[in-house]
This record gives structure tokens, C-alpha cells and sequence, in this order.
């Protein structure tokens, strides 16, 4: 399964980064493909276990991006531990596909300004450059894109349960807990 | 429950902290720790991806484009007759242009030591305003050298060098900044970007006059862009706020999302 993630992870990244760019679709693509990845990833394994991908996918953006290092550690760990806490509290064992699209889609939207108040933190302390160049020029084209990316995420979630005889692992159960509610 | 929240709570705060440290640590250098070595690693595998995405961005754009081939046909026949009309006066015109180049002091495209060079990745930061490229050190590329298209249409600037590859800064990057000048005018001003979306010609004093349509070129005044490359074509002109200046945004002579290869320019001839 590491293998596997390991793959996925860096196919994810090279599509966002020199792939996606150069189908002239003129629009500003961003870590898509790869924090499709990171969700799938944080919803297949615990936060703890994610960690290392987390900061491995995390590390592969900071590299080819302005902001500085560790941004988008920082973003993916914080959605991280909401997707965790979210997850426990609100999925049951066999999550619909609604459900599941609204993680993926929560789960980006989340990212995203995560992100952004990360960016603008960091400024305050003199260690980012102006946040201004960060800031979310079309809204609307970018929670579209954000949903297409849901569906493709929940498209690819249900492919790999269905598959998991062929990973050769079984996937974390989802429970839901009473208790916590 | 608890142990697992407490082991996820000390994992976060470690990482956290870390990365924090990381960023404060290199906030001031202008490369991240291993960042050569990093392009040096990942550019064989851009450089396929790129190609890859280079071939079916093409292939989209065509087949996007057959339903308007016939009437693209017919207006291509006509245009073509009436360039056959002006190409008898361009020899003229051509003459007269290496007369007047000589004159101003602008190179001809084969004036230029070029380097070749191919994209290999965009900035993730999502406002696209940097490019990398496959050329770097090794191949002579220095910081702040023009970056261009065609018979010399300004791009960008060389940001950041690596051994093989280099960051390029897009002319509509926030601190991009050129000095230019209006061919038609002879009014001099500095091209600057606005957050990745537009590129300003600001600064032009007011007794000059700016005309929707004039050519905008470098100046080539206090940096390693030489003189006459061209940026773009001025839009209306509008008053700068404190009346003292004005300013008109620039169209760009060419897509830049199309873009894939560019060449550097190393230095004159």
C-alpha cells in the first residue's frame, strides 16, 4: 500500500505541476490532483499514520511554490486533523456517496483558506511576502473546479474499496460513535 | 480515544513547530534549503509531463477549433490576398526599418545570444505568475535576464537560477517591473504587473500623448533587458490618482497561457 501511495502521490504531483499547466485551459490549476490524493489518503489511514505523506506531499508543493517552505505542511496537517474529527463524528460505516462528496468538497474548501489564514499569519510575523498575491481571484470558477475534483475524488474513493483485494489491504472501517455525538 | 487525540496533538505540535522553525529559519534566503538539488531530481520527469500535457493541450485546441475552420478558411483566403498587396510595399517598409533600427539603437532578433528553452511546471501558489524552465547555470542562464518569444516579445524575467533549471517571474507577476517606452511617442515608463492578472504601463508623464493601440517596448535603461523588445499594444490611457502621471493597461501580442518554449537572451551578439 505505501508503494501505492507513494505512486499515486507523485503522478498527482507532476499532473498538477507540469502536466495540467500546459493544456491552455486558463485557468489557474493549483494543488488539485494532489490534495485528491492527500483526502483519499487521510480518509484510508489515521492522522497519525498520514503524517509522513502529509509532510511528503506537503514538502513536493513548498518546492514549487513562492510561499515560503512549510506552507503547505501546515495547510494539509490542519485539514488533516478537521477531516479526522469530522470523519469520527459524522460517518457511519458505509459512507453514501453524498456524504462522501461532501468531505471531499468540505476538505478542499477547508484547504484552501486553511491555507490562506496560514499565508496571512505568517505575514504578520514578517516571515511570508505579501499575502495580497495569494488572494482568490475567481471564487466561482474555483469552488466549480473544487466540486469537478469532489466527484473525481469520489469516483476514485469507491474504486479503490471496491479494488482493495487488489491493493491487498483492507481500508479503515468507518465507525459511527454514538457517544461522541 | 484520548491516547489517540494526545498522540495526534504531540505529532501535530512537533510538525508544526518544525515547519515553522524551517520557515523562519529561510525566510531571508532567496532559495529554499535543497531546492537545486530538488529541480535537479524532479526535472526529467516534468520535462515528460510537460510534453505530455504540451501534446494534448494541442490536440484539445484543435479539436476544439473544427467548427470554426470553414470560416476561418474564407477569412484566411481573403487576408491572404490582401497581404500579397502589402508585401510588395513591406520591402519597402523593411528597408526603411533597418534604417531606423540602426538609428534607435534596437537589435534585430539575430542580434541575441538565445538559449532554447522548454517549460517544465507552473507555481502552484495558483495565480500562475512563475514559470519553470529546463535551462540553468549550466547553461549560462544569470538572474534577471529577459525571457522571450517569437521575434522578441517580452515574457518574463530569470527569477531564481538553479544548476538545471531556473524560476522565470511572468511579466504580470506582482514585482515584476520593467522600464518602457512608447514607440510611437518616445514617452518612457515602467511596465508593472497587477497580482497575476493584467501588466500596467504607469508612470508616463502627462504631456505625453498615449493612444489606444501603440507599441509598447523595454528601453532598456538600468537593467539587462536590452532596448526594443516588445511588450504589448496600450489600451486608454487614465489619469494616475494624484493627477500627476497616467497610466493604461497593456494588451498582450501573444497568449501566454500557450506558451511553452521560450528563449533566454544571453547577451548581445
Amino acid at each position: 500500500m505505501k508503494k501505492l501511495f507513494f505512486t499515486i502521490l507523485i503522478i498527482a504531483f507532476f499532473l498538477d505541476y507540469s502536466f495540467l499547466p500546459m493544456l491552455h485551459f486558463n485557468v489557474a490549476f493549483g494543488a488539485n490532483f494532489l490534495l485528491l490524493v492527500m483526502v483519499i489518503i487521510l480518509l484510508k489511514r489515521s492522522f497519525a499514520e498520514s503524517v509522513g505523506w502529509i509532510v511528503l506531499g506537503g514538502l513536493l508543493l513548498d518546492y514549487v511554490s513562492i510561499t515560503p517552505l512549510g506552507i503547505y505542511v501546515l495547510a494539509f496537517l490542519f485539514t488533516g486533523i478537521g477531516l479526522e474529527t469530522f470523519q469520527k463524528k459524522l460517518l457511519t460505516s458505509t459512507p453514501s456517496a453524498i456524504s462522501l462528496l461532501l468531505i471531499f468538497f468540505g476538505s478542499f474548501v477547508a484547504f484552501e483558506g486553511t491555507r490562506l489564514i496560514i499565508i496571512e499569519a505568517t505575514y504578520l510575523f514578517g516571515i511570508a511576502p505579501d499575502p495580497e498575491i495569494f488572494r482568490i481571484q475567481d471564487i466561482a470558477t474555483l469552488l466549480a473546479l473544487k466540486m469537478f475534483l469532489s466527484f473525481i475524488g469520489v469516483f476514485l474513493f469507491n474504486f479503490i474499496e471496491k479494488f482493495e483485494w487488489l491493493i491487498g489491504e483492507k481500508t479503515i472501517e468507518f465507525k459511527f460513535d454514538r457517544k461522541s455525538m | 480515544m484520548k491516547t489517540t487525540l494526545k498522540k495526534n496533538g504531540i505529532i501535530l505540535i512537533i510538525v508544526v513547530l518544525g515547519m515553522l522553525l524551517l520557515s523562519i529559519f529561510f525566510r531571508d534566503q532567496k532559495q529554499k534549503p535543497l531546492e537545486g538539488m530538488f529541480q535537479w531530481t524532479t526535472k526529467p520527469v516534468s520535462k515528460f509531463f510537460s510534453a505530455a500535457g504540451g501534446w494534448m493541450g494541442e490536440k484539445f485546441s484543435f479539436f476544439g477549433s473544427i467548427g470554426e475552420l470553414k470560416s476561418e478558411n474564407e477569412r484566411l483566403l481573403e487576408e491572404n490576398l490582401s497581404l500579397k498587396s502589402q508585401l510588395a510595399k513591406l520591402k519597402d517598409v523593411r528597408k526603411e526599418n533597418d534604417e531606423l533600427r540602426n538609428q534607435i539603437g534596437l537589435a534585430p532578433h539575430d542580434a541575441y545570444k538565445l538559449e532554447a528553452a522548454v517549460m517544465i511546471g507552473k507555481d502552484m501558489s495558483g495565480q500562475s505568475e512563475f514559470v519553470y524552465i529546463d535551462k540553468g547555470s549550466k547553461q549560462g542562464i544569470k538572474e534577471y535576464m529577459a525571457v522571450i518569444v517569437g521575434e522578441g516579445i517580452l515574457i518574463g524575467k530569470v527569477a531564481k537560477v538553479f544548476p538545471t533549471t531556473s524560476q522565470v517571474e511572468l511579466l504580470f507577476g506582482k514585482n515584476s517591473k520593467v522600464n518602457a517606452e512608447i514607440v510611437e511617442s518616445g514617452a518612457k515608463g515602467i511596465v508593472r504587473g497587477e497580482y497575476g492578472t493584467a501588466v500596467v504601463l504607469d508612470m508616463i508623464p502627462q504631456t505625453f500623448e498615449i493612444n489606444k493601440g501603440d507599441s509598447v517596448i523595454t528601453s532598456g535603461v538600468g537593467s539587462l533587458l536590452p532596448r526594443g523588445l516588445l511588450i504589448g499594444y496600450a489600451q486608454e490611457p487614465v489619469p494616475t490618482p494624484d493627477q500627476l502621471f497616467q497610466q493604461a493597461s497593456l494588451v498582450f501580442p501573444i497568449q501566454l497561457e500557450t506558451v511553452r518554449v521560450v528563449w533566454i537572451i544571453k547577451g548581445t551578439k
